[in-house]
């Protein structure tokens, strides 16, 4: 089957596919199905709600002051002058908080930490450095913090935590609707493209943790699902802005939405090209709308942020990173350094890995292979503060599986390459918008790299806003195949990667239990 | 004759149950409790000569059969130790002498932990004051349980009770060696701590059977359907 993959493209403008006879059973059957894969993920996601220890998401406990210090924010809540202790910082001496260690295991010191916080309620260090993000995940989340801000901290963070879990059902329920979008005629693919982010571990588990970074992905799957709407039905007003605002949601979240926006950018030039040629002179103010659903309130939000909170713009939109003066030296590192973040250095490369740790012969340079260290085995899995990962007995089956989905997924694309012509612009914005992630990152992790003395920066799950795609490339494997073979794998697919789900629960048990 | 896609999905999943219990079924030391905040300690804690060191806020469990610590020195064996584990009234509850002799680990050759055997049949001793007296004449050095050998992680801290500083790591065993799957109910009650009251292992074992039910009921669906399509 050579159609497997495209879908022929309508015509530029039109708004609606055409309705066939039995839609409306059609309708309710992706609806179960989307309902199926959020229910999957939600159940997912709570138990990690619970079995992960408290602070063990990264960069937990200054996320959790954050959503703390918006939701006082919130009610106004002003220090009455009584010294107390800081509610949080009793609360890490009492876990006790480590990355390497373990939580108390006795249930007296338990009673002891609560005893304690319960004389300091309600009484927090502060903004943390997590006040360098955009607001809007700490807005989101404080909203049912300054519900139950009568509950201790124990308390408040799972409710933080559960919080979450609506926003991982929007990224699983994006994911499933960005692959309808791509594959209209393989239904049964929409659902293997839910379940599998909706069972996939390091995905739920930051759901189970309070981080920014959730809606991060929930916005990159809401951009690539808005985008791929675009593509197939044509660039309205409705759609344009539905672009402008999963941008604004992710840049009022985290700067890593802004490796977006090029090829969103280019993309919505193309619409609004396109259009003026086929004469839909409506469709053309698409892009307009995108734009200003983008840039009016962002604006809005830059003023407040320098003008009423006095902040410095540079957090919101460059990560506090800036360009050395030797731009052309800088680049060329910088170049060298997004090389060997995935390959071995070649030619004249300074090797940017040989040095991390060297001084510190107990623990090997982490990474040594980054490819393989950082972004298979931490794709498979790496959990904690990037702190513990599945064996490799684990991770070495488990890459093989992702890369001959992989390799399934490009033999789909190529044998489908006749009909793929006429999206060659849709393609190439998704490899853009994934090329703009990576760059992103990259450079904050040289950045970090050079000011901190060649700490290790990257991690697996700052690719996640690309969990849209991951969705595609497995749904793409399988629709690739012969129809029987394709729905054989799925179900493999599935049983395997509930297997998956399952052992990093065994895992993160016996990390922190055992 | 086309295998039906069920018998795919239950060939994955006799795979996934058999790896499953080869995994739980592997028999390893388990701790009882620890104080250990780094997985590779550094540095450590002095102990000199005729000195005795005390540290609060430790969890001794009854089941726990021995302690280890991680005694190193420049030269030289190990100086006899007294182990002392009082509760929370002052009073001694354990009391072990370890005669001299032991291995040391040195800068250039580590040597194996001391295991320190505890009597059987005592109490449990929550937020426990744990005491290291060296009976010897020369003085060791007791691996810490805050400072890592991984600058990469940040740093650690003791809980309430403890001091802020470095405590002498102390991990505290189970007898012999355990499978994963007989101590699944320990790891299950360790996790409720400092998780909401209403939270107990009952919950925990709820939720991981309601994600296994929801899985197996999803991939039945999935499977159904997929029959109808084929």
């Amino acid at each position: 089957m050579t159609d497997a993959v495209a879908a022929p493209a309508p015509p530029e403008g039109a708004s609606a596919v055409r309705v066939p006879a039995g839609a409306s059973r059609r309708r309710a059957n992706w609806r179960r199905a989307l309902l199926v894969c959020v229910l999957v993920g939600v159940v997912h996601g709570l138990v990690w709600t619970v079995i992960n220890p408290p602070m063990q998401g990264p960069d937990e406990f200054t996320h959790v002051a954050q959503v703390d210090a918006m939701a006082r924010f919130l009610g106004a809540d002003r220090y009455d002058g009584t010294a107390r202790p800081s509610e949080l910082g009793l609360f890490i001496g009492g876990v006790p908080f480590s990355a390497e260690g373990y939580p108390s295991w006795s249930p007296d010191q338990d009673r002891l930490v609560r005893d304690q916080l319960a004389q300091a309620r309600w009484w927090g260090p502060g903004p943390s450095y997590g006040v360098a993000n955009p607001p809007l995940y700490y807005l989101i989340a404080a909203l049912p913090v300054r519900v139950f801000s009568g509950l201790d901290l124990i308390d408040r963070l799972w409710i933080m935590r559960l919080a979450n879990l609506f926003i991982f059902a929007a990224t699983i329920a994006f994911c499933f609707l960005f692959v309808r979008e791509l594959l209209p005629r393989h239904p049964w693919a929409w659902t293997v493209g839910g379940l599998v982010v909706a069972l996939h571990p390091l995905t739920a588990f930051m759901a189970g943790s309070v981080s920014v970074d959730n809606l991060l992905f929930a916005a990159s799957a809401a951009l690539f699902f808005a985008v791929a709407r675009a593509f197939r039905r044509g660039l309205t007003v409705r759609r344009g802005a539905g672009i402008g605002l999963a941008l604004l949601v992710g840049l009022l979240t985290k700067g890593t939405m802004f490796g977006f926006i090029p090829a969103v950018a280019l993309a919505v030039a193309v619409f609004a090209v396109r259009a003026w040629r086929a004469g839909a002179r409506r469709h053309v103010l698409g892009a307009p709308a995108a734009a200003l659903a983008l840039a009016l309130p962002f604006w809005v939000w830059l003023q407040i942020n320098t003008q009423v909170l006095g902040r410095a713009s540079g957090g919101t939109t460059t990560g506090g990173y800036s360009v050395p003066p030797d731009r052309l030296e800088y680049l060329r590192h910088v170049a060298s350094y997004t090389w060997q973040v995935f390959l071995p250095p070649i030619g004249p490369m300074r090797d940017q890995y040989q040095d991390f740790f060297a001084t510190n012969p107990p623990f090997p340079a982490f990474p040594q292979y980054p490819l393989w260290e950082t972004w298979l085995q931490g794709f498979v899995g790496r959990f904690g503060w990037h702190q513990f990962e599945f064996p490799v007995w684990v991770n070495v089956p488990a890459a093989l599986i992702f890369l001959a989905l992989g390799a399934l997924a490009a033999r789909a694309l190529w044998r489908a390459t006749g009909h793929l012509r006429r999206r060659r612009a849709e393609l190439l914005t998704y490899v853009l918008m994934a090329a703009g992630v990576f760059m992103l990152v990259t450079v904050a992790g040289y950045g970090w790299r050079t000011s901190r003395g060649g700490l290790s920066f990257e991690q697996a799950r700052y690719l996640l806003p690309l969990i849209p795609l991951y969705s595609a490339v497995v749904a793409a494997a399988v629709v690739g195949l012969r129809r029987h073979t394709g729905l054989a794998l799925s179900a493999v697919l599935l049983v395997l990667a509930t297997g998956h789900a399952l052992g990093a629960f065994v895992l993160t048990l016996e990390r922190y239990y055992v | 004759m086309t295998p039906r896609i069920r018998h795919f999905a239950w060939g994955a999943a006799a795979v996934i149950a058999v790896v499953t219990l080869v995994v739980l079924l592997a028999p390893a030391p388990r701790l009882a409790a620890t104080n250990t905040r780094v997985i590779r300690s550094v540095g450590g804690v002095i102990l000199a000569p005729k000195s005795e060191r005390c540290q609060g806020g430790e969890y001794v469990p009854a089941e726990a059969s021995r302690l280890q610590v991680y005694p190193g020195a420049t030269s030289g064996t190990g100086p006899p130790l007294v182990v002392t584990v009082r509760n929370g009234a002052g009073r001694a509850v354990t009391r072990v002498r370890v005669p001299g002799g032991y291995p040391l680990s040195r800068p250039d050759r580590p040597a194996p932990p001391l295991s320190v055997p505890l009597p059987a049949n005592r109490p449990t001793v929550e937020l426990a004051r744990l005491c290291f007296r060296n009976a010897g004449r020369s003085a060791i050095s007791l691996a810490g349980n805050l400072g890592t050998a991984n600058p990469a992680t940040p740093g650690a801290v003791n809980g309430p009770g403890q001091r802020s500083a470095e405590e002498v790591r102390a991990d505290f065993f189970l007898s012999g060696s355990r499978s994963g799957l007989s101590v699944a109910g320990r790891a299950v009650e360790r996790a409720t701590l400092l998780r909401p009251g209403f939270i107990g292992a009952w919950t925990i074992w709820a939720l991981l059977a309601l994600f296994l039910g929801a899985c197996t009921a999803m991939v039945t669906w999935f499977v159904r359907n997929a029959e109808r399509e084929a």
